[in-house]
């Protein structure tokens, strides 16, 4: 059955996560770095460096995957999993699109990565790894 | 019974990988193609290179066949030999396609040549080949680690 999803790239690689889970997508200008946060902001008990002002409060961005770093940083997704939003770069929104169900990783390389994929497409001559919220958040 | 039925394939199919001649059996081989852009797995450990579409709309796991036996060098070539081990797809990339040999060898494999230092589990031993020392995988146990 096709789904919704939402495209987007990190550096060189391409992911799609349900679009169900997408709370918001924020651009950049509603980020600033923590020392430049308002008083009121109140960023305690959390060391981001950066943070994105949504919805009346300031969030801490964080790293979708570890070790790969969005290197534009053009947009903030706002991701939402069991009533807990989280907020993370990515380099590029590409679309939201119905597309045919994922299909599993094939199981050698699977099993050389650790990292929270579910599945994977292929669309537009691009292999887009499906990420696993339930990992992730 | 048809005569021209092989009840087992010992023949082998040679490649020229990273200075050496290596062999594989031509049953675990479907195709030979022309690597395109391989995309790196996130968090990707070695020998995995990557995925590459293959068939318009499969991924194709390609392996540094070079990483696999040990070696820290990156793997030439631009081609990559698609091969099904335990009922998967995976492919590696190698410099030259070879020839078919035989490969029952009577059942007579030279032994590895201490000084190229491959892990010998990996390694079915050697033939020669019209002055060519091949060295006959066995890549189950070369890929072993990504397929069990």
């Amino acid at each position: 059955m096709p789904e919704r999803v939402l495209l987007f790239r990190i550096g060189d690689s391409f992911f799609s996560l349900p679009f169900s889970n997408v709370e918001e997508i924020v651009s950049t200008e509603r980020v600033a770095r923590r020392e430049a946060l308002p008083d009121n902001a109140n960023p305690v008990g959390d060391n981001s460096e950066e943070w994105v002002f949504t919805r009346e409060e300031w969030m801490p961005i964080g790293q979708l995957l570890a070790g790969i770093n969005a290197s534009s940083r053009n947009q903030v997704l706002m991701l939402r999993r069991q009533g807990r939003t989280d907020a993370y770069f990515v380099d590029q929104v590409l679309g939201i699109e119905t597309l045919p169900k994922s299909r599993p990783l094939p199981e050698p390389a699977r099993r050389c990565t650790d990292y929270p994929f579910s599945g994977l497409r292929i669309w537009k001559e691009h292999i887009v790894l499906e990420l696993d919220l339930s990992r992730l958040i | 019974m048809n005569k021209h039925m092989r009840l087992t394939d010992n023949r082998l199919i040679t490649f020229h990988l990273s200075g050496h001649d290596f062999a594989v059996p031509i049953e675990v081989v479907r195709e030979v193609i022309n690597a395109e852009k391989i995309d790196q797995l996130p968090g990707g450990r070695k020998p995995l290179e990557g995925l590459m579409i293959y068939r318009r709309d499969q991924a194709l796991p390609v392996f540094s066949l070079t990483q696999a036996l040990g070696r820290e060098s990156e793997t030439p070539g631009d081609l990559i030999l698609v091969v099904e081990l335990d009922g998967q797809m995976l492919g590696f990339r190698v410099e030259k396609i070879g020839r078919v040999i035989d490969g029952s060898g009577n059942g007579q494999y030279e032994p590895l040549e201490e000084e190229l230092a491959f892990d010998p589990e990996t390694i079915r031993g050697t033939i020669n080949e019209k002055g060519l020392t091949v060295i006959v995988l066995r890549l189950e146990k070369v890929l072993g680690n990504v397929l069990n």
